[in-house]
């Protein structure tokens, strides 16, 4: 006990968890940028266990709002708050330009934005956390390349999975392949019936039920499934004459990208 | 019964003793120790003559200032609570608030000791409080700006901003 009151007040003494927990707290630019302050700061942030309470502290932050995420081709934004439409960021320098001029978000989940050729069969698919630019291929399947998609977070054993589908019109049914992030392999989980429309364009639900068409003029244009009726709702910091496609997604936690960024090293 | 309700009269309080690492002694009422889950979960078995709590880590400068916040918190959420019967409106969840702001912005290493007695007697809304505090000092400042901040050796090998 003698020894401890020794040391230094410095915060890197302070308990593991209190460290962790203090992290948890912080955004994810920050915490990338700080990995260097010192080893133990290092180690505490490449833990495993941090990712998981930064999950959960991210998603109390952000639970009431919904966030947007807008593509026009060649660009990319984010609106953090739908409720204001305040703070249009624009992500000026995305990693994976020079290989997908034009790009689709096709899915989104905690961060990650899961990226693809736009009019063309995606067969090439990226993952990519835009906030602070890391991004990878996922690996190719060699059978299926279609064309809807699905980007998932298990939060009981902390893994990433994809999966994609491709309606076999012969058949009236999907194909459907999941693939784990981290591994090199996709794997086949057999067809589903098809159920509903299937316009790989969706992009995604508000909470009170209307669904995102597009944005128009610098508008985000969304339609009512219960009174038929569609609805303007402009969006301040957008060119008037910027059109989009919206997807309902956060870009704000994530760890996971820091990690992959280490084990590249 | 229902005679033997009278919410007017109070019990007498009932207090326990905290000791600091210097030795220091202080007399706090019971709700306000039971604040911290570390007292309150071997309080029961602990005789009721005998409620003397030496608390090692804890320097009698910092144990003020614990105890300073325990009352607080305690009295404010009676007030809140009764304001919420009463159904008058209050504000008192908001002033706590502005109370907590103002309690928490100390110095660094006061904030280091906040830090390490609240863990260490596991007041979690205070380890909240501190650790935000903390979280939104290390927010915006650069590693370099951090070190200096926080009094943290740089020891790291790969410094890939460093040669930037």
């Amino acid at each position: 006990m003698s020894l401890k009151s020794l040391q230094t007040k410095s915060m890197e003494n302070l308990p593991a968890e209190v460290i962790q927990e203090i992290f948890s707290r912080l955004p994810i630019t920050s915490l990338f940028e700080n990995r260097y302050v010192c080893q133990t700061w290092h180690g505490l942030i490449n833990d495993r266990r941090l990712s998981f309470m930064h999950y959960v502290q991210a998603s109390r932050r952000i639970n009431p709002t919904t966030s947007l995420i807008l593509y026009n081709g060649p660009g990319l934004y984010y609106i953090p708050d739908f409720n204001t439409c305040q703070n249009v960021v624009v992500f000026n320098n995305l990693p994976f330009k020079s290989w997908l001029p034009y790009f689709k978000v096709v899915a989104s989940q905690n961060g990650f934005i899961c990226v693809a050729a736009d009019g063309c069969s995606y067969r090439n698919i990226f993952i990519c956390n835009p906030v602070i630019g890391e991004w990878f291929l996922v690996p190719r399947s060699e059978t299926l390349y279609g064309t809807n998609y699905g980007f998932g977070y298990e939060l009981e054993t902390n893994e990433y999975k994809i999966v994609r589908m491709r309606f076999c019109k012969d058949e009236d049914n999907y194909d459907v392949e999941i693939h784990k992030l981290g591994t090199s392999t996709w794997r086949d989980i057999g067809k589903v019936k098809r159920i509903i429309g299937d316009d790989p364009g969706a992009s995604g639900v508000l909470e009170n039920g209307e669904i995102l068409v597009e944005i128009n003029n610098g508008a985000l244009v969304s339609y009512n499934q219960k009174r038929k009726s569609y609805r303007e709702i402009i969006i301040n910091g957008l060119p008037g004459s910027f059109k989009a496609v919206p997807h309902v997604g956060t870009l704000l936690p994530l760890m996971h990208a820091i990690q992959t960024v280490d084990c590249g090293n | 019964m229902k005679d033997s309700f009278n919410p007017s009269i109070e019990p007498p309080k009932k207090t326990v003793t905290l000791v600091s690492s210097d030795g220091y002694d202080f007399e706090v009422e019971e709700e306000v120790a039971l604040e911290s889950q570390v007292i309150k979960d071997g309080f029961e078995d602990k005789a009721v003559d005998d409620r003397e709590y030496l608390l090692f880590n804890v320097h009698s400068d910092t144990l003020e200032l614990i105890i300073k916040y325990c009352e607080k918190h305690v009295s404010s959420r009676k007030s809140i609570s009764a304001a919420a019967a009463s159904s008058s409106s209050s504000n008192g969840e908001e002033a706590l608030k502005e109370w907590d702001e103002h309690f928490i912005s100390v110095d660094t290493n006061t904030l280091y000791d906040i830090l390490m007695a609240a863990d260490y007697l596991n007041i979690k809304s205070l380890l909240d409080l501190a650790i935000q505090k903390v979280a939104d000092t290390i927010h915006g400042r650069s590693p370099e700006q951090i070190r200096k901040k926080f009094n943290i050796e740089n020891d790291s090998i790969i410094d890939p901003w460093a040669s930037e």
